[in-house]
């Protein structure tokens, strides 16, 4: 039998994959590509930005992974994105549990939505700036303190501390902590609970066999959000850490210098780290049971 | 034998305008299965959730085995309860959902698994450990509920709505199911349904429940053949009604003036009803079309206007000469449509109502007519 070889022939056999080809191109082109290239990059001798595959060494690894200065970096960056995602978990989880079970009404629910999302509206830098009015030397906190007798002086150590930066990536980073889990809550069929308790769970292990374990899946999808976009930033910290040394930031001012393969093997590291953190979490949990039934 | 449970007078508001439970009592006798029985919307759930301690009440109070339930909550008391929709915990594999309330009770794991694998044995789910609900069908799914609630051996099993989610083939063999569990583990069950099918059939106590009320106790046969109000006789089988009051009345037997004549029927009570408005009920099954030697206490000749197949028998309807329904059920036989023939019945199946519900607020026309 002849094979089709008409246009309309081809494309109707191939549709789905000519359905799925300018997203892989955009993927291809704007995730990977990149990523490919820095990768590339960090076995790269010299100071190009081209790769040249004659010139390849682990030299940028040694000389990175033989500073103490970079252990220090990213025992500081580990910890404060990690302590950031933590806190930003403390404050998300108690909000998403009332949403969840306290607000009954369903009506109410989405207005405590949308009133929680109106503040993303206006760029993150604007919404940190904010934080000068509150922290800043004749900000609210200082007005309260010294007015309270508490302080003489206003204390201008509020501002560029790595207090600060935790406070602003908890404040910027909150939602995306919060709505994960709001999900998985709100999927949690209070009978459950009933049942639980019948069976003779305290309210107290009730929640940490139940409502805590169902909600876990959220947990870790917010867990992942926060710590991915906090321990890559390179922005928040140069603006309010004070002279704090970030991951983010190391590579940053390579890349500034036209140090490329450099800040490459440090990205690398960067992204190492990451997927590492993330291997051992979605070891913890499945997150397709985030999605169960 | 004692008494598992006990409720006094308990009175249950949602809010200021929703009265859920309107001072009901009842006594359970240890190892009793109790059915409470009742509309959609009566109050049944809501007592099953007082009993087992996940809801407060307003006033009255629960007594499981002779201890005051007051202020203790849910996971102090000896019950488990298996809800409408089984609830299972969907992120524990079966073997985790049934060991929940040994865990709970810090067992150790080695007794655990010795009692999940029997638990399991019982409700026909051996080797079944592994899987999760998600992988489970509805009949699965609530055996897995049951095995859950009966391993922690409780003094009552409360089993809200079991057979509404699971096909009528299945209901049958789920009854059965039940009975010879509830036999096999000898502790009380209480469960609820709404519909009169299985309430019958299963209970060896039924309960009737209206609109916050409890409207009758006793065993399925008591209150089928001697219903105290009109809406237990409704709710719990066909029954023809008719209004009347009483014209003469001889302890439980009385006379009544309808709009059939005069008839005879018991009055299960003993109450003073001369001259009182009540209704007068009749099963159709307690009906015969009476042949030449039959003799029975009531007759009345009525024109046979179509019948209804249902198997081993049929519904026939009657039109009498006051353009009054009677509905017989009664052995295929062959009749004639447009023919008049006599209906006969005797005095004790004559039901003798004087109100028409233990809810307040009801008038007995009302309940007749209509809804």
């Amino acid at each position: 039998m002849p094979q089709k070889t008409s246009l309309k022939g081809f494309l109707s056999r191939n549709s789905v994959y000519l359905m799925i080809l300018p997203p892989l191109v955009i993927a291809v082109l704007f995730m990977l590509a990149p990523t490919v290239s820095v990768l590339l990059l960090s076995f790269n001798k010299g100071a190009g930005v081209t790769f040249d595959p004659t010139r390849l060494t682990f030299e940028n690894f040694f000389a990175i992974l033989t500073r103490p200065t970079t252990y220090i970096v990213l025992r500081d960056t580990l910890g404060m994105s990690l302590l950031a995602t933590f806190m930003t978990f403390m404050v998300a989880f108690p909000v998403s549990y009332f949403l969840a079970f306290k607000v009954e009404n369903f009506r109410l629910q989405n207005v405590i939505t949308f009133l929680l999302v109106i503040p993303y509206w206006v760029d993150w830098s604007i919404r940190s700036i904010s934080w000068l009015s509150i922290l800043g030397r004749e900000g609210i906190v200082n007005y309260l303190l010294l007015s309270l007798g508490l302080t003489q002086t206003p204390i201008a150590e509020l501002l560029f501390t790595r207090w600060t930066l935790l406070i602003i990536w908890i404040q910027t980073n909150v939602l995306f902590m919060l709505f994960p889990i709001y999900l998985a809550l709100s999927r949690v069929d209070p009978e459950l609970l009933d049942v639980a308790q019948s069976l003779g769970a305290t309210p107290s292990r009730s929640f940490y066999h139940v409502t805590f374990k169902l909600a876990l899946p959220g947990v870790i999808v917010g867990f992942m959000f926060v710590f991915v976009s906090t321990i890559g930033d390179y922005v928040t910290p140069s603006l309010w850490a004070g002279g704090l040394q970030m991951l983010g930031k190391t590579v940053q001012s390579y890349a500034w210098l036209f140090q490329w393969p450099i800040a490459s093997a440090y990205g690398v590291l960067l992204l190492a780290v990451t997927m590492a953190i993330i291997y051992v979490l979605l070891r913890v949990v499945n997150i397709k049971k985030v999605f169960y039934e | 034998m004692g008494t598992a449970l006990k409720v006094e007078e308990l009175v249950k508001w949602y809010g200021k305008e929703v009265l859920a439970l309107d001072k009901v009592s009842f006594d359970v006798e240890e190892g009793d299965f109790v059915v409470i029985m009742g509309p959609s919307g009566c109050g049944k759930s809501t007592l099953l959730k007082c009993i087992t301690g996940i809801l407060p009440w307003n006033e009255g109070d629960i007594y499981i085995r002779e201890k005051s339930m007051k202020g203790v909550p849910a996971y102090k008391r000896d019950i488990a309860l298996m809800p409408e929709r089984y609830a299972l915990f969907p992120h524990m594999r079966v073997f985790d959902n049934v060991a929940f309330g040994l865990r709970m009770r810090r067992e150790r794991e080695s007794e655990i698994k010795k009692k999940v694998g029997d638990a399991l044995k019982m409700v026909g789910l051996e080797g079944f450990e592994k899987r999760w609900p998600g992988e489970l069908s509805g009949g699965q799914r609530q055996r897995v509920s049951i095995a859950r609630a009966i391993i922690v051996n409780p003094a009552i099993l409360l089993l809200d709505e079991p057979l509404s989610h699971v096909d009528y083939r299945l209901q049958r063999k789920m009854m059965d199911d039940f009975r010879d569990l509830q036999k096999e583990l000898g502790n009380t069950w209480i469960l609820t349904t709404h519909v009169q099918e299985h309430g019958l059939s299963m209970a060896r106590t039924l309960v009737v429940m209206s609109n916050a009320v409890i409207e009758q106790i006793g065993t399925s046969g008591e209150i089928y053949n001697n219903p105290k109000t009109v809406f237990t006789a409704r709710f719990v089988g066909d029954i023809n009604l008719i209004n009347g009051y009483v014209v003469s009345q001889k302890k439980r037997d009385c006379v009544v003036k309808t709009e059939l004549g005069e008839l005879v029927g018991t009055y299960p009570g003993d109450a003073d009803l001369k001259e009182q408005k009540i209704a007068y009920g009749v099963r159709p099954d307690k009906i015969q079309i009476m042949k030449d030697s039959d003799a029975f206490d009531n007759t009345i000749k009525a024109e046979l206007i179509s019948y209804y197949f249902f198997g081993e028998v049929i519904e026939y309807l009657f039109m009498t000469k006051g353009n009054i329904e009677l509905k017989v059920r009664a052995e295929p036989a062959i009749y004639e449509k447009g023919k008049t023939y006599t209906l006969g019945w005797n005095a004790e199946h004559g039901n003798i109502m004087d109100k028409p519900s233990m809810a307040k607020g009801v008038k007995i026309e009302d309940i007749i007519y209509g809804r």
